[in-house]
């Protein structure tokens, strides 16, 4: 019965990092909303948090208005955007990486974050140009979809959802979009860096608009793709073996498709390009815990939010002039990851 | 009156213009350990991805159990009918437990948890397959004959009547070739277990089998059983080689016939 026992005890395991990783997510939330150029400390801001969110009077008339404000409208929404979009790229990297069968696609495999890169950078150079308000964030989320549903149409043109195909169809998509992005870039003259600094992915100014629409699509997806999780798993021994195995493949396919790919687009409509936490945080949690999509989807959740809301929070407090997170996470995701890769037992 | 499992009438399959599968009719009795053995490229495996609608056929008609196989649905099928592939492999490092517990998955609801029962069937399965001594360790850890095991334990866990077999143990050494075949032949006869299985291993066809089909360029070259179809004419013709039989015990492959 050893090797069963064992077996328990690894399921149990994952639940207590889970729970653990939650709470210290609820806990960044509420210390990094006390940091910042106006002192406020951890106390207050919990108090300034539960006065609002529960709506409380009395708590809140014991602070000025202006720290009521900074708390709630200027840092929780950025710190929470931060936690979505984190943990939705976490969780759509998991989910493209067993959809594709691929250790090495992430949430842009596919080409939707290009899609969405192209629609914010049209609307920004319409913006320049008439001196318009297109709402850039609905543009780039409006943009993946369209982007999804070119590459879906393609792959399925040449031959079937296959992983292969799908990964193509995406390069082919992606690569001409890139191209019309720099057409873009050189259109817009000198007003570029608007352009470039929305690609580099950025966290800063956030509003709760922003909120409304990374965190229930992300949440939504996440939930779906946790209900449907057995069947990833079995879809990971591949396509032919899932089918002898009792999963509908074809649908759990495009499930898996339509989700991760609005999870993206939403995170990056929001963000911007945010790279490596999309590949690196799914890696770590197999490597650490367990490759089972049941476990590691909520997981992805947490630890991809926490470690891009610690990191968007660094480049918030630390830095004079912000350095964009998306450049950041690489910079020191990167190398961690090389860390990692070097240094593992050949487990993945 | 044979008591058939299956039924395979009129079979026709090809890829673009060369035809792989051209007529077949057979019958799969229930009960049966039955083998599949023909040269590289014959259409053996072709039959087997049929039968478990990986591909789907240009002709022809496929009943399991008096119903058309393409009106089983996904889930009712896999608590029917599994195959195994040689040199399965994936990229993920799953525990060998796990991937034995996907097996389980027809036979549960989704946010149902593993029952001790259900446990215990894993835990059985995993001793005769010999593969609970690595079962916290990860499929990307093991080799391809162990994992060709786990394979095989999922597949058992899965509960199948019957089940395919498509050079499955081909990575397997001698000694876990003998005891699997034994323990599937066991299951056979005791609990009336049917299968199907392509095998190049002609000696293990031969003395394990209940029936061989033969099936050379697409066409059965016969069915029956092993001591009537496995003679001289089927290697010389079939095979293409000169085989010595030793009646009862097996072959002794001599040299290749040009």
């Amino acid at each position: 019965m050893n090797q069963i026992e064992q077996h328990k005890k690894n399921k149990k395991k994952s639940l207590v990092a889970g729970l653990l990783l939650l709470a210290i997510a609820i806990l960044l939330v509420v210390f990094f909303t006390g940091q910042g150029a106006m002192e406020i400390g951890f106390f207050d801001a919990q108090k300034i948090l539960t006065g609002k969110f529960f709506g409380t009077e009395d708590i809140l008339n014991t602070f000025k208005e202006n720290e009521i404000a900074v708390v709630w409208d200027i840092r929780l929404p950025r710190i929470i955007c931060g936690m979505f979009v984190g943990g939705g790229l976490a969780m759509a990297g998991a989910m493209f990486q067993s959809l594709l069968r691929n250790p090495l696609a992430d949430p842009y495999t596919l080409g939707v974050s290009t899609g969405a890169a192209f629609g914010a950078s049209l609307a920004l150079l319409i913006n320049i140009i008439f001196a318009m308000y297109l709402p850039i964030t609905l543009f780039a989320f409006a943009f993946a979809f369209v982007t999804l549903i070119l590459v879906i149409f393609v792959a399925n043109r040449g031959g079937g959802l296959y992983s292969s195909n799908l990964i193509i169809a995406g390069i082919i998509i992606g690569s001409i979009l890139s191209a019309g992005i720099s057409f873009i870039k050189m259109t817009a003259g000198e007003n570029v860096s608007a352009i470039v600094f929305w690609l580099m992915g950025s966290l800063a100014s956030r509003s709760w608009t922003d909120v409304y629409i990374v965190v229930p699509v992300v949440l939504i997806g996440g939930l779906i793709g946790y209900y449907f999780a057995n069947d990833l798993n079995i879809m990971t021994a591949g396509e032919n073996n899932a089918r002898t195995l009792g999963v509908n493949t074809k649908r759990t396919r495009l499930i898996y498709l339509i989700v991760g790919s609005l999870i993206t687009a939403a995170c990056v409509s929001v963000s911007g390009i945010i790279g490596f936490v999309g590949l690196v945080i799914p890696h770590l949690l197999r490597y650490w815990l367990t490759s089972d999509n049941r476990t590691l989807i909520p997981l992805c959740m947490v630890l991809g939010g926490i470690i891009l809301s610690v990191a968007d929070n660094f480049t918030r407090l630390f830095f004079i002039s912000e350095v964009p997170v998306g450049v950041l996470t690489t910079l020191i995701g990167g190398p961690f990851f090389l860390y990692v890769f070097i240094s593992r037992d050949r487990r993945f | 009156m044979r008591d058939s499992i299956m039924k395979i009438e009129n079979l026709n399959f090809s890829y673009g213009d060369s035809p792989v599968l051209i007529d077949v009719n057979c019958e799969i009795e229930r009960g049966k350990f039955i083998s599949l053995i023909g040269p590289n490229g014959s259409g053996k495996s072709t039959m087997i991805r049929l039968i478990c609608g990986i591909l789907e056929k240009d002709q022809g008609n496929i009943t399991y159990k008096g119903q058309n196989i393409d009106d089983i649905s996904i889930r009712h099928r896999a608590k029917e009918i599994t195959v195994i592939h040689q040199r399965e492999k994936n990229e993920f490092p799953f525990s060998c437990i796990d991937t034995v517990i996907m097996g389980l998955h027809p036979h549960r609801n989704r946010f149902e948890p593993v029952t001790e029962d259900q446990l215990c069937l894993v835990k059985d399965v995993m001793i005769k397959t010999n593969t609970l001594q690595f079962a916290s360790k990860l499929t990307t850890e093991i080799s391809g004959g162990e994992l060709q095991r786990v394979i095989l334990a999922r597949a058992l866990v899965q509960q199948p009547k019957f089940l395919l077999m498509d050079e499955a143990m081909s990575d397997m050494d001698v000694n876990a070739k003998i005891i699997l075949t034994k323990m599937i032949k066991e299951m056979v006869d005791e609990k009336g277990l049917t299968v199907l299985a392509v095998n190049h291993d002609l000696n293990l066809a031969y003395r394990f089998s209940d029936e061989i089909i033969a099936i050379n360029e697409g066409e059965i070259y016969d069915i029956g059983n092993p001591n009537k179809v496995m003679d001289e004419t089927l290697f010389e013709k079939v095979f293409r080689v000169k085989a010595d039989i030793i009646k009862g015990k097996g072959f002794f492959i001599l040299d290749n016939i040009n």
